[in-house]
C-alpha cells in the first residue's frame, strides 16, 4: 500500500458555507409485488466542496438507491416519497422539473456505475460517447472534438486520438470504466457520483482506478460520493463515511473514527466481520447472526435491533434519532456507550473462539488428492482456450487449501475438472492413490460419496422445483444410500447441522436468503459424509456480515469433521482466513504455493505480491501511519 | 456455531391455494376466457348429431335461404346444403386434424431434442433439419408437401407437423441445453445423479414450461394452417365439410348471405383467440 | 464490409444450388408418372413414351437436372404439362402482381411495426397502452384470410369506399392501383407488422432499461434522443431478423389473401400446379421463392452487419 499523506481533511473547518448538496429526511420506496418496499428511509447528509464521501452498507442498505435518488436516476419502479436534495442551497432536485434536471445530470453532477463492460452503448464509438456527453450540454462541435482526445487522455488511455474511433467492444474492462470516468467528468461536473466503481474489476485493476479517482478528484476540485460495501475502498479513498443500514444512516464520521472507533453496534460488527490480512493468523472472524429487515415491512424501531447483541425493548420500538457526539461525528443508537459494552460483551467471545489448530504434521503422509500436470482446453468451432496449463496441487488429509486468483485465472475450471463435471485434457488426478482422471462406474461411485462440491451461486444452485429437504436429500438417492425414513431424519441433521431449523426441509428454495441457501448448499455436500469438500467461491456472493457466519461455519465443519477442504475464492482476506495452504493462480496455472501465513506475509512471485498490495485494507490510513 | 437462522414469517405462510402452476394460470380471467371459447366450439362440435338433424352433404331445393327463415337455423349455402350442419361438422373435421397433428408434432420434436442433447452428432444433424424445415413459412411447406403427396387430410397433418415439429423440438433443446449448465444441474451431477435422473428428476421438470405453453400455441397455429389450407383448395376439399372450404364457397355471396361466411370466421376465431388466451396464461403462471 | 460480402456471397450461390437440386430431385422422386396422367384415359404404351420422351423424362437425372438448370437461368422453365404453354408466360405477369402484393405489405408492415412498436414503448398512460396491445394481439393471432372477410363486408360491402377484389396495375394508374392494393396489402401485412412491432416495443423497452442509456441519462442527454439515437439502433438488429424471417411468411399469406381478393397472382396457378401435380410450374414456382430467400438472408446479413460492429469488426 502506497503512504497516502495528503488526504484530505473532513470539512469540520468550514461550517459556514453552504454545503454543495444538502440531503434532508431522503425517502425512496420501490413497487413490488408484496407492496411498496421502503429502500430508502430517512437519509440526511450534507457534501462539502471537493470532499470524499463514502457511503457504505451491504445489499439492502440502500446505498445505491440513495445515490441514484440524487438526482432522480431511480428505475421506473422507483420514487421518491419524501425530502429534499439541494444542490448549491438553492435548486431542490427532488421537485425539479426535468429540463432543470437535464441541465444538472452530467454538467454539475456526474456519475459512475458498477458494471464498465454493460455501462457503454455497443453501438456507440467512444469519441461519439464523449460527443454525446458534452452536445447534451451545449459545447460546440469543435470544442467537442478537441476535448474528447483531451478527456481520453486525462484518464489514461494510450493514443487516445485514435483510440476515440474504438467502440466499447475493443477495450477491456478497466479501460471501459477508464472511459466512464472521462464522461462524467467531461463537463467537469462539481459533484461525482462513483455507485461500486471497482466491484467488478479485479484487484489489480481496481487499485488503479481508485487512484485515478483520487488523483482526479484532487485535480479538478470535485467532490465525491464512493458507493461501496468494500470496507478497504472506504479506507483508502474516503475523508468520511456514511454508513447505512436498512434504508437509514446509523452512524457518519471521518474514516478514522468510524474505521477506528467504530460506535455503532453495526458498524463495529461489520468491522469485526471483515476478514483482515493484517490481522493476526487464526484470528476466528464475526459475523453478525440473522439476516437484514425485509424493508416491505420495516421494522418499527431500530432497524438493527433483531441482530443486535445490546437491544432493548426501545430499539424494537423507537426509531434512534441521530445523536452528534464530539467532534461531529453523529450515530443512531440508544445504547449510549456501546462500544465498551460490545467490548465487554465481546472479550468473552474472543476467549471462546479457538485459534485455528495447527495442522497434524503431514510431511510424510500421502495426499488425498493429488494433481499433477494438469490441462484442460476448451475448444469450439472457431478458437481454444486453455483454461488449465500444467497444474500440479496436493491436498492433504484434514487440511484447507485455498486456492486465490482473479477472474479468468482457470480455478472455477481447476474445481470443475477435480469433481469430473469436465474431463481433463491432459495430466493425472489421484484421489487415495487411485488414478480418477477419467473414472470407471466403481471409481466415479466412490468419488461421488467422497468428494462434494459447494457453489458459489446460492440462487442458481438450487433447483427452484425441489423443497429443501429433497435438495438435501437428492445426493442420498442418487447414490441409494439409505431407506426414505432414514434419509428424511438425516436431512432434518443435516440442516440443523449447517444452522438452520429442521422444518425448512418443507420449504422452496426461494423462501430463503442468500446466506441460508448457501446453508442448505453446504448441507446437501455433507449429505453423503464426504471426506473432501471443495468449495468454488462460496461466500463471494454474500454479504459481509453473512459472509463470515458460512466462512465460520465451512471452518468449524472442516476441523469438526476432519475434512480435507479445497477453497476457492478471489479475495486473498477471505482464504487466508480459512486455509492452511494457499496456491495462487493466473492464466490457467499455478504460480506460487505456500502455508497461507508465510505466503501471505512474504510473497515470492511478482504476481502475488501484486495481488497482496492491491487488496485494501478496512484499517484508516491515520491509523497505520501511527502503527 | 452461529444461533438458528429464523425464516422470515411473511415469505413462509403466503403459499398459493392451487399448487400446480399451470392450473394456477388457467385460473385466471385469461385462462378462464380462453378455456370457455375453446370448450364451447369443441362441445358443439361434438354434439353435432343432436343439435342439427341435417347431413352436411344432403342438399335441399332451397338454396342460399338466408338465417331463421324456414326449416334451416343458420340458412343454406348455394346448392341447399344446411349451413349449420356443415360447420358443425367441419368444426369436427378440422379438430380431428389439430388433434392428429400436434401431439405428433410435440412428440416428434421433443424426441428429437431429446436426441440431440444426448449425443453431440445427433445434435448437428437434428439442428440442420430444423433448420431447413423452419426456413419453409408454413403454407409454402403446405404447397410442397401437397405437391408431393397430393391433397388429403393426411397431408395437412404431415405439413402441421413438419412446421410444429421443429418449433417443439427447438424449445425443449434449448430449454435442455440452458438448465443443464445451470449449477443446481452440476450440483446433481456432483451429488451423483446419473444421466437419466438428472434428466427428469431436475432438468425436465425446469425446463418443460416453453413446450407446454407451445402446445396451445401451435393447436392456433395448425387451426389456421388447416383453414388456410383448406381454404385455398389444397385441404380439405368439397363435398366434406370444412370450416376453410365453407369460407371459400361463401365469397361470392358476402354481399348478399353474410351469414354464410360468418360461420366459420367466428368459429376460427373464436379457436385462434381462446387458443393464444389459454397460451398466455399458462406462460404467467409457469413464470410465477 | 468488402471482406466480408466475399465470405458471405459464396455460401448463398451454394445454398441455391443446393436447394435448386433438392427442389429438382424431390419432385422428380414422387410417385405418379406425368406422362400417364398427360396421355389420358386408357393409352397405348407407344403413346407414353413417346410423351415421356418429349418431356426429357427418359434421360438420367443428373442430365435432366443440368439441362433443367441450364434453361431455368436462363428464363427458360419449359411447358406446363397440363395448363400448356410455357412455364415463363404463365409465370410472368403474375409473379409481377404477386411482387407489387408482397412488397406493398412488406411496406406497411415495416411502418406499422415502427410506429407502433415506438408507440407501445413511448405511451405511457394505461388507457394507450391497452388499446395499443389489444390491437396487437388481434392483428397477431387472427388469421388473413378472417380479417380479410371483415375487411371487404366493412370497406366494400357495407361502406363501399374500396373495391372488393380485384387489380389494376399500380404502374398504369396509381391511384386507382392503390386502391386495389389497398387492402389486399394491409391485410397481409397485420400479423407480420404486429410482430415487428413487438420486437421494436421490447427493443426499445430493453436498450432502454439497459446500463449504457442510464449511462446517457446521468449525461443528461434528452429523452428523445436517448430514445431515437441511443436505444432504437439497438432494438433494430433483432427486428431486422424477424424481418427477413417474414418475407418468406407475406410470400406464403399472399397465395391465401390473393383467394379472398381475387387478386390475380402466383396464388391461382400455385393451387391447380400443386394439386394435379403440374412439375415444371412447381419447380419454377419454388424455385423463385428459395431465390427470394437466399437473396433476402444476404441482405439482412449485410444490414445486420452495417448495424452492428461487432459483427463487422469481428
Amino acid at each position: 500500500m502506497t503512504v497516502s499523506v495528503e488526504k484530505p481533511v473532513a470539512p469540520a473547518a468550514a461550517p459556514t458555507t453552504t454545503p454543495l448538496l444538502s440531503v434532508r429526511g431522503l425517502h425512496v420506496a420501490f413497487d413490488s409485488e408484496r407492496g411498496p418496499v421502503h429502500a430508502v428511509r430517512g437519509v440526511d447528509f450534507d457534501l462539502a466542496r471537493g470532499e470524499t464521501l463514502a457511503i457504505v452498507g451491504e445489499s439492502g442498505s440502500g446505498k445505491s438507491t440513495t445515490a441514484l435518488a440524487l438526482n432522480r436516476m431511480l428505475p421506473a419502479a422507483g420514487r421518491i416519497t419524501a425530502g429534499s436534495v439541494l444542490l448549491d442551497g438553492a435548486l431542490d432536485l427532488v421537485t425539479a422539473s426535468e429540463a432543470e434536471l437535464r441541465e444538472v445530470r452530467g454538467a454539475r453532477i456526474g456519475m459512475v456505475f458498477q458494471d464498465p463492460m454493460t455501462s457503454l452503448n455497443p453501438l456507440l464509438t467512444v469519441g461519439r460517447h464523449l460527443d454525446e456527453a458534452m452536445r447534451a450540454h451545449g459545447v460546440d462541435r469543435r470544442r467537442r472534438t478537441a476535448r474528447a482526445a483531451e478527456l481520453l487522455d486525462l484518464v489514461g488511455i494510450a493514443e487516445p486520438a485514435k483510440r476515440l474511433h474504438d467502440h466499447p467492444h475493443q477495450f477491456s474492462g478497466g479501460m471501459r470504466q477508464r472511459v466512464m470516468i472521462a464522461l462524467a467528468l467531461a463537463n467537469e461536473p462539481d459533484v461525482l457520483l462513483a455507485d461500486e466503481p471497482t466491484t467488478a474489476l479485479d484487484p489489480t485493476v481496481q487499485d488503479q482506478i481508485l487512484t485515478l479517482v483520487e488523483d482526479l478528484g484532487r485535480t479538478l476540485g470535485t467532490a465525491t460520493v464512493l458507493i461501496t460495501h468494500n470496507m478497504g475502498v472506504v479506507a483508502r479513498s474516503a475523508a468520511r463515511v456514511l454508513v447505512l443500514y436498512g434504508g437509514r444512516v446509523v452512524e457518519q464520521a471521518s474514516t478514522a473514527e468510524a474505521l477506528g472507533t467504530p460506535e455503532h453496534p453495526y458498524t463495529i460488527g461489520l468491522l469485526r466481520a471483515v476478514p483482515r490480512l493484517d490481522a493476526p493468523y487464526g484470528t476466528r472472524l464475526e459475523g453478525i447472526p440473522g439476516t437484514p429487515p425485509d424493508l416491505a415491512a420495516p421494522p418499527v424501531g431500530c432497524a438493527f435491533a433483531d441482530r443486535c447483541p445490546l437491544a432493548g425493548d426501545r430499539c424494537r420500538t423507537e426509531q434512534p434519532p441521530l445523536r452528534t457526539l464530539p467532534g461531529g461525528r453523529t450515530v443512531a443508537c440508544w445504547v449510549e456507550d456501546a462500544p465498551a459494552v460490545l467490548t465487554a460483551a465481546g472479550s468473552r467471545s474472543a476467549a471462546a473462539a479457538k485459534p485455528k489448530a495447527p495442522l497434524a504434521e503431514v510431511a510424510d503422509a500421502a495426499p488425498v488428492l493429488a494433481v499433477s500436470s494438469l490441462g484442460k482446453v476448451f475448444r469450439s468451432r472457431r478458437n481454444r482456450v486453455v483454461a488449465l496449463d500444467d497444474v500440479s496441487l496436493e491436498l492433504f488429509r484434514g487440511e484447507t487449501l485455498g486456492v486465490v486468483g482473479e477472474s479468468g485465472s482457470g480455478k472455477s475450471t481447476l474445481v470443475r475438472t477435480l469433481v469430473g463435471v469436465h474431463s481433463a485434457t491432459s495430466g493425472r488426478i489421484l484421489f487415495e492413490g487411485r488414478d480418477i482422471t477419467r473414472p470407471g462406474r466403481a471409481d466415479q461411485r466412490a468419488l461421488r460419496r467422497s468428494v462434494q462440491m459447494v457453489f458459489q451461486d446460492p440462487y442458481a444452485s438450487l433447483n427452484p422445483r425441489l423443497t429443501v429437504g429433497a435438495i438435501v436429500a437428492d445426493p442420498l438417492v442418487s447414490q441409494g444410500i439409505g431407506t426414505p425414513a432414514e434419509r428424511r431424519r438425516r436431512v432434518g441433521e443435516l440442516l440443523e447441522r449447517v444452522g438452520l431449523d429442521a422444518s425448512a426441509a418443507d420449504r422452496l428454495p426461494r423462501d430463503f436468503s442468500g446466506g441460508q441457501r448457501q446453508r442448505i448448499g453446504i448441507a446437501r455436500a455433507l449429505a453423503p459424509e464426504p471426506s473432501v469438500l471443495i468449495c468454488d467461491e462460496p461466500v463471494s456472493a454474500l454479504d459481509v456480515s453473512v459472509q463470515a457466519q458460512v466462512v465460520n461455519l465451512l471452518a468449524d465443519l472442516q476441523a469438526e469433521l476432519g475434512l480435507s477442504m479445497v477453497f476457492i475464492a478471489h479475495d486473498l482476506a477471505v482464504v487466508r482466513q480459512v486455509s492452511h495452504r494457499i496456491a495462487v493462480m493466473r492464466a490457467g496455472r499455478v504460480v506460487e504455493t505456500g502455508p497461507a501465513e508465510e505466503l501471505c506475509a512474504h510473497p515470492r512471485h511478482p504476481y502475488t505480491q501484486a495481488l497482496l498490495a492491491a487488496v485494501p485494507s478496512p484499517t484508516p490510513v491515520s491509523a497505520r501511519a501511527a502503527a | 456455531m452461529t444461533t438458528l437462522t429464523a425464516v422470515p414469517a411473511s415469505a413462509a405462510v403466503r403459499r398459493p391455494r392451487i399448487r400446480n402452476r399451470y392450473l394456477r394460470g388457467l385460473a385466471t380471467p385469461r385462462g378462464v376466457i380462453g378455456l370457455a371459447l375453446v370448450g364451447l366450439v369443441l362441445a358443439v362440435g361434438l354434439a353435432a348429431p343432436l343439435l342439427t338433424s341435417y347431413d352436411p352433404d344432403f342438399q335441399t331445393a332451397d338454396a342460399l335461404v338466408s338465417p331463421g327463415t324456414g326449416d334451416h337455423l343458420w340458412g343454406t349455402d348455394e346448392i341447399g346444403r344446411d349451413l349449420l350442419s356443415r360447420l358443425l361438422y367441419g368444426i369436427r373435421s378440422d379438430v380431428l386434424v389439430v388433434l392428429a397433428a400436434v401431439p405428433i408434432a410435440a412428440l416428434v420434436g421433443c424426441g428429437l431434442a431429446l436426441l440431440a442433447t444426448a449425443h453431440r452428432a445427433a445434435d448437428v444433424a437434428v439442428q440442420r433439419l430444423f433448420d431447413l424445415l423452419l426456413s419453409f413459412p408454413g403454407l409454402i411447406l403446405g404447397l410442397t408437401v401437397t405437391a408431393i403427396m397430393g391433397v388429403g387430410r393426411g397431408t395437412i397433418i404431415v405439413v402441421i407437423a413438419l412446421v410444429e415439429t421443429p418449433a417443439f423440438g427447438r424449445l425443449l433443446r434449448g430449454a435442455i441445453l440452458v438448465h443443464r449448465d445451470r449449477e443446481y444441474a452440476v450440483a446433481a451431477r456432483v451429488g451423483g445423479a446419473g444421466p437419466l435422473r438428472l434428466l427428469t428428476r431436475h432438468v425436465l421438470p425446469n425446463a418443460a414450461d416453453p413446450v407446454v405453453v407451445h402446445v396451445a400455441l401451435a393447436m392456433s397455429v395448425a387451426v389456421i394452417l388447416e383453414g388456410a389450407m383448406s381454404f385455398i383448395g389444397i385441404g380439405i376439399r368439397p363435398p366434406e365439410a370444412s370450416l376453410g372450404s365453407t369460407l371459400a364457397a361463401s365469397r361470392p355471396y358476402l354481399e348478399d348471405h353474410p351469414a354464410y361466411a360468418l360461420g366459420p370466421l367466428a368459429v376460427i376465431t373464436a379457436l385462434v383467440v381462446g387458443l393464444n388466451l389459454i397460451a398466455e396464461a399458462l406462460n404467467r403462471g409457469a413464470r410465477r | 464490409m468488402t471482406g466480408y460480402l466475399l465470405r458471405r456471397l459464396p455460401s448463398a450461390f451454394g445454398v441455391l444450388l443446393l436447394a435448386s437440386f433438392a427442389i429438382f430431385l424431390v419432385l422428380r422422386a414422387v410417385p405418379g408418372d406425368p406422362a400417364e396422367t398427360l396421355a389420358g384415359s386408357d393409352p397405348s404404351p407407344a403413346a407414353v413414351d413417346a410423351i415421356r420422351h418429349d418431356l426429357g423424362l427418359d434421360r438420367p437425372l443428373l442430365a435432366q437436372y443440368a439441362s433443367w438448370l441450364g434453361h431455368a437461368v436462363r428464363g427458360d422453365f419449359g411447358r406446363s404439362y397440363l395448363i400448356g404453354g410455357s412455364v415463363s408466360d404463365l409465370l410472368g405477369q403474375r409473379i409481377g402482381n404477386t411482387v407489387e402484393l408482397t412488397l406493398g405489405a412488406l411496406v406497411f408492415s415495416v411502418t406499422l411495426g415502427l410506429v407502433l412498436g415506438v408507440l407501445g414503448a413511448t405511451v405511457k398512460n394505461r388507457f394507450g397502452q391497452t388499446l395499443l396491445s389489444a390491437f396487437n394481439s388481434v392483428s397477431l393471432v387472427v388469421p388473413g384470410y378472417v380479417t380479410g372477410f371483415v375487411f371487404v363486408f366493412l370497406f366494400a360491402v357495407t361502406w363501399q369506399v374500396l373495391p372488393a377484389g380485384g387489380h389494376e396495375s399500380i404502374l398504369a394508374d396509381p391511384q386507382i392501383g392503390f386502391q386495389y392494393v389497398l387492402m389486399p396489402a394491409l391485410v397481409l401485412a397485420l400479423p407480420v407488422s404486429a410482430i415487428l412491432s413487438r420486437y421494436v416495443k421490447d427493443g426499445i423497452e430493453q436498450a432502454l432499461s439497459e446500463d449504457y442509456a442510464r449511462t446517457a441519462k446521468s449525461l443528461g442527454v434528452p429523452p428523445r434522443r436517448l430514445l431515437w439515437r441511443h436505444a432504437l439502433p439497438n432494438a433494430l438488429p433483432p427486428v431486422l431478423t424477424a424481418l427477413g424471417m417474414q418475407i418468406g411468411v407475406l410470400l406464403g399469406g399472399a397465395v391465401v389473401i390473393e383467394a379472398v381478393f381475387a387478386w390475380p397472382g402466383l396464388g391461382t396457378l400455385a393451387e391447380q400446379a400443386v394439386t394435379r401435380r403440374d412439375y415444371p410450374v412447381v419447380q419454377a414456382l419454388l424455385l423463385f421463392l428459395v431465390a427470394v430467400f437466399v437473396v433476402v438472408q444476404l441482405l439482412t446479413d449485410i444490414a445486420y452487419a452495417l448495424l452492428d460492429p461487432r459483427v463487422r469488426l469481428g
